[in-house]
């Protein structure tokens, strides 16, 4: 996994990425940084009866200048299928969006779920909090 | 390495600190006060924003026969406990009520050591921040200086030739810049250009000198315009400032004419879209043949308003006019407006046909900084937008929704007629900002209906609860501005390789 210099990051980055991390109490390590987005890991992640897999790992993709712009989409590993066996909505399986993650895990079996989390609370940096529990809620979700 | 200084403060903050510095009814000679500053550090000027006043407490500034103007150490201790955390400077100012009408303040021997030597020892514990002192006169003109000290790296230094107060370097200010809902640009002591290339000619200015007086078309000569995007709305604007007699144009664009662009491009060539000229350099050239002020100056400047490389040569700018129509860019001038104290007026149309028919299309021009709403409260751009702009080109699509290899529309319609609206009507707010042409047209949101051709005024009036957009006020380069990499530059610079 590359080593990223979170450092280096923007202020309001680390000042939520801090936040994130003392909610979750996960360690929420940023593994990659690709075109103007940071891929947080916020690791596994059980699911529930929705899908065949029983868990997934999990990783935000959120904006370097967040609070002012918001996270978009989660990466999922594997690619998840539903108990019943319909599509899952809004699945992207290999996207480019999902890649940069992929990568810095060494995983081939990825997908991206493409998610705009607007009502997501992002009006301060430390909002970052919620990241995690908003890509929790999405697994949540019962699909029609 | 800035060349320049300049001073800015916000029209609410020189209000607060006036009441102070000249009470009514006092009989003390002299007043004073503290304020914290930011600095805004651009390509060739740096500015010294004088961002809050620390209103001084009954006996914190004192007069004394002979001693003068003493502010107590309690006030400076103060001070510097909110400089530090506030991570800012100080800037220590006090009036010379006798300064003659006319003339500018200048400080006495008393003031040159006495400021150096509070600046040098309080400066200690504010490491790189700006240390400023100030003089003002009743007649509103400020003569303002910036010290910096070698501070001692080993002890031995300490109280040696180069490190002792009276050794630090001073840099003047050669203009305060007051920023609310209007521009007023103050020449200071020792001014040495910028304000003062006010040189005219009144007889290709005759008609606009008829309207705003000489006044009026030396502070347009005095102006240092920053032009972000140079397309259909920039290139007008280019031409037309020139035109309109502002002394220098800061211009910013990547992108290259193309043919499709000639139906829109002011001044530009065929020739020029076959070659595939910077639509930045064509802009150049169209406003140095039609510029009117004498000593008109042009910088074409090839980058992104969203990249942290090409953001100095923004803040070199007096005020901004962005005719560029990504969201994020106008995210980045909407951040630059407060946390720089630089005005920001924007415009941009948008226009949907369908079978030959326009079926919806507005053009809108706004204003942003302090004294005005922000561009993200009156709608100029939302952050799901924002987001959208910082995506890969080939992969933008409908957020929430994404469709594989889903992309945006290579172009969006656009007509001439409209960009030349919406370039005049920046025009008309730069005048009423800068000149006070139509003070009752200076504030808000400005919109052209093109499907029943009214003009009408957005009922936007302030920022909404919970806008921390003038809490960035004066930050400067304390803030951190929404900056990053531009995809789309980035694809254009692969296309060029290619």
């Amino acid at each position: 996994m590359p080593n990223i210099d979170e450092s280096q990051l923007p202020p309001n980055f680390q000042t939520g990425l801090a936040a994130l991390r003392v909610v979750t109490d996960l360690p929420c390590v940023v593994i990659a940084i690709a075109e103007n987005f940071a891929y947080i890991d916020l690791g596994e992640e059980a699911l529930g009866g929705h899908y065949k897999e029983g868990c997934a790992r999990v990783v935000a993709r959120v904006a370097l200048t967040f609070p002012d712009a918001d996270p978009y989409g989660l990466v999922v590993m594997p690619v998840l299928h539903r108990s019943d066996d319909k599509p899952v909505d809004r699945q992207h399986p290999g996207h480019p969006h999902a890649t940069p993650a992929a990568t810095a895990l060494g995983v081939t079996d990825f997908a991206f779920w493409s998610w705009n989390w607007e009502r997501m609370p992002r009006s301060k940096p430390e909002d970052m909090a919620s990241v995690a529990e908003w890509a929790r809620k999405r697994f949540r979700q019962v699909e029609s | 390495m800035t060349s320049e200084i300049h001073a800015a403060i916000t029209k609410a903050a020189l209000g607060t600190l006036d009441a102070i510095l000249f009470p009514r009814g006092s009989i003390q000679p002299e007043h004073g006060a503290i304020m914290l500053v930011g600095a805004s550090t651009g390509q060739r000027r740096r500015t010294l924003l004088l961002r809050e006043v620390l209103a001084p407490r009954p006996g914190e500034v004192v007069w004394d026969h002979y001693a003068g103007l003493l502010f107590s150490t309690g006030y400076k201790s103060r001070a510097v406990s909110a400089a530090t955390q506030a991570q800012c400077g100080l800037a220590f100012i006090h009036t010379h009520p006798r300064t003659p009408s006319g003339a500018h303040p200048c400080p006495s021997e008393q003031d040159f050591r006495a400021d150096a030597r509070d600046l040098f020892f309080l400066g200690q514990e504010l490491l790189n921040a700006p240390l400023v002192a100030a003089v003002v006169a009743p007649n509103g003109r400020w003569s303002i200086r910036e010290y910096k000290f070698s501070l001692p790296s080993e002890s031995a230094d300490v109280g040696m030739k180069g490190y002792r107060w009276r050794d630090g370097r001073i840099g003047w200010a050669t203009a305060l810049r007051v920023v609310g809902e209007r521009l007023e640009i103050r020449p200071c002591a020792h001014a040495r250009r910028g304000v003062e290339n006010s040189a005219l000619d009144t007889q290709a200015q005759d008609s606009s000198i008829r309207l705003w007086g000489r006044d009026g078309q030396e502070r347009l000569a005095g102006l240092r315009v920053g032009l972000t995007g140079l397309g259909g709305v920039g290139g007008i604007l280019a031409e037309h400032l020139a035109r309109l007699g502002v002394g220098e144009l800061v211009m910013l664009d990547f992108d290259r004419l193309s043919v499709e662009n000639l139906n829109r491009s002011q001044g530009a060539t065929r020739s020029d879209a076959c070659m595939r000229k910077k639509k930045v350099a064509v802009g150049g050239r169209n406003a140095r043949a039609a510029a009117t002020a004498p000593r008109f100056k042009a910088t074409a400047r090839d980058g992104s308003a969203v990249e942290r490389e090409t953001i100095p040569y923004m803040l070199d700018c007096d005020i901004i006019l962005n005719g560029a129509d990504s969201p994020w860019a106008r995210q980045v001038l909407n951040h630059i407006a407060y946390a720089h104290m630089i005005p920001v007026i924007n415009g941009g149309t948008e226009l949907r046909g369908r079978d030959g028919v326009l079926v919806a299309g507005k053009s809108e021009v706004s204003a942003a900084g302090p004294g005005h709403p922000c561009f993200e409260c009156s709608g100029v751009y939302d952050r799901p937008s924002v987001t959208e702009a910082m995506e890969h080109p080939s992969l933008r699509g409908q957020r929430g929704y994404l469709q594989d290899g889903t992309q945006e529309p290579v172009r969006a319609p656009s007509v001439i007629s409209n960009n030349a609206l919406v370039a005049s009507l920046m025009e008309l707010r730069l005048c009423a900002i800068t000149l006070g042409t139509t003070p009752d047209a200076v504030f808000g949101t400005q919109r052209y209906d093109s499907l029943d051709g009214t003009l009408h005024w957005a009922l936007t009036r302030a920022c909404k609860a919970g806008c921390r957009q003038v809490s960035l006020t004066g930050l400067g380069d304390a803030h951190f501005l929404p900056t990053g990499t531009d995809l789309d530059r980035q694809v254009a610079l692969e296309v060029e390789k290619k």
